[in-house]
């Protein structure tokens, strides 16, 4: 019903990208363990006791100090930090797109990984080429479907019927995003 | 599915992000610029003397340490029990109830979640193309949401799956007497073939 319409389509999304919840989790976990950390040192400084591994004003003198330092160090320790907040900066505002399609119908949203497409095909495309299931490998990607048959030795291996046989699929499936069909016969290992 | 707040994980990772980038710009800065590395050989200790001072002026009762250091103690718990919550917050979402009813003179109705997981599970079971299937049931914006999950066999079309659970669906619609929306999940979960296929001679 159409008034599921604007539900489907969240989900939809929700369900195609992720939700960058593990590299979340991480760093949180990360920054707790360091939150905690620093009130221990805190604590044992105001008790007058040995710290853990760094007291506070060590720390605020070796940060003074930093100046110091060999270049070659500070440099190289700069481009770990540039290079791993760059990285974290890309996962927070890229997309994250999941191994997934979609089709929503009037009564439900449908969300199919990838791989399950690609067996299905592969099902097919040997089936309408007459070759065996286990020469016939099916990549899906975003919109590409790729089937990658090895030609039985001295049979012909009909690519028409087989990219007829996967487009005919993949109408029938429905995918947003549409994914178009491509065959490519493997004609030089021999013995298959 | 879920009600995790995406934006907030992003937004958790794009600050880290940005604080590690500029901690390695600053980094990279302080070894390749000569101007910068006396800038900070000159700055940093009338920095550090500002802090110590500040830390002598404001001192705790008579115990010798400053209120500051417990200002900040509260601060970092402050930020570690907002990222706890953060944490235990991902990935909640679920509810037991379908359907509820408002009251009316009779009474209410509820409809419990599992009525509908029962039904579709019972008529999923005994089809051989699926390897296993689940119901749940979500609360998305305040709307609940059932989400049936389907692992299938190797070469089953989607479609065939979707098909079939989509005339559930609407076999329950007519027990049910509504329509809940609902999302098919269909995954394969194939195990990877660790030998090459056998050739007999």
């Amino acid at each position: 019903m159409s008034h599921h319409r604007s539900t489907y389509q969240r989900i939809a999304r929700r369900e195609t990208h992720s939700p960058r919840s593990v590299l979340a989790i991480l760093l949180a976990v990360l920054l707790v363990i360091v939150a905690v950390w620093a009130i221990t040192e805190i604590v044992l400084a105001m008790l007058s006791r040995p710290a853990l591994l760094v007291a506070p004003a060590d720390a605020s003198q070796s940060l003074v100090d930093a100046s110091a330092l060999p270049v070659g160090a500070l440099i190289a320790a700069g481009i770990v930090l540039l290079i791993g907040g760059l990285l974290l900066i890309v996962a927070a505002l890229t997309a994250g797109r999941r191994a997934r399609h979609v089709n929503i119908t009037d009564r439900a949203v449908t969300v199919v990984d990838n791989d399950v497409i690609a067996s299905a095909l592969a099902r097919h495309a040997s089936y309408a080429g007459g070759t065996s299931p286990d020469n016939t490998v099916v990549s899906v990607s975003h919109r590409r479907a790729v089937v990658e048959v090895t030609a039985t030795s001295g049979r012909a291996t009909p690519s028409e019927a087989i990219l007829d046989a996967v487009n005919e699929q993949l109408r029938t499936y429905g995918f947003t995003p549409a994914l178009k069909g491509k065959v490519d016969i493997n004609r030089s290992k021999v013995g298959a | 599915m879920n009600s995790t707040n995406r934006a907030l994980n992003r937004a958790l990772i794009f600050l880290v992000g940005l604080v590690v980038f500029v901690l390695g710009a600053v980094s990279v800065a302080l070894g390749a610029f000569p101007q910068i590395t006396s800038a900070w050989g000159e700055t940093a200790p009338a920095v550090q003397r500002y802090v110590t001072d500040a830390l002598v002026a404001t001192p705790l009762l008579s115990t010798g340490t400053s209120w500051l250091w417990l200002a900040l103690i509260v601060l970092l718990a402050i930020i570690a029990i907002l990222l706890i919550a953060f944490i235990v917050r991902q990935g909640h979402g679920q509810t037991r109830e379908l359907f509820r009813d408002q009251t009316t003179a009779h009474g209410s109705t509820v409809v419990r979640s599992a009525v509908a997981a029962d039904a579709i599970k019972d008529a999923l079971k005994d089809r051989d193309d699926l390897l296993a299937s689940s119901v749940s049931t979500y609360d998305v914006h305040g709307e609940t949401v059932l989400k049936v999950t389907a692992t299938v066999r190797r070469g089953v079309s989607p479609k065939d799956i979707q098909t079939s659970v989509e005339s559930t669906l609407r076999a329950l619609d007519n027990l049910l007497g509504f329509e809940v929306p609902a999302l098919i999940q269909i995954s394969g979960g194939f195990r990877t073939r660790a030998a090459k296929p056998t050739r007999l001679s």
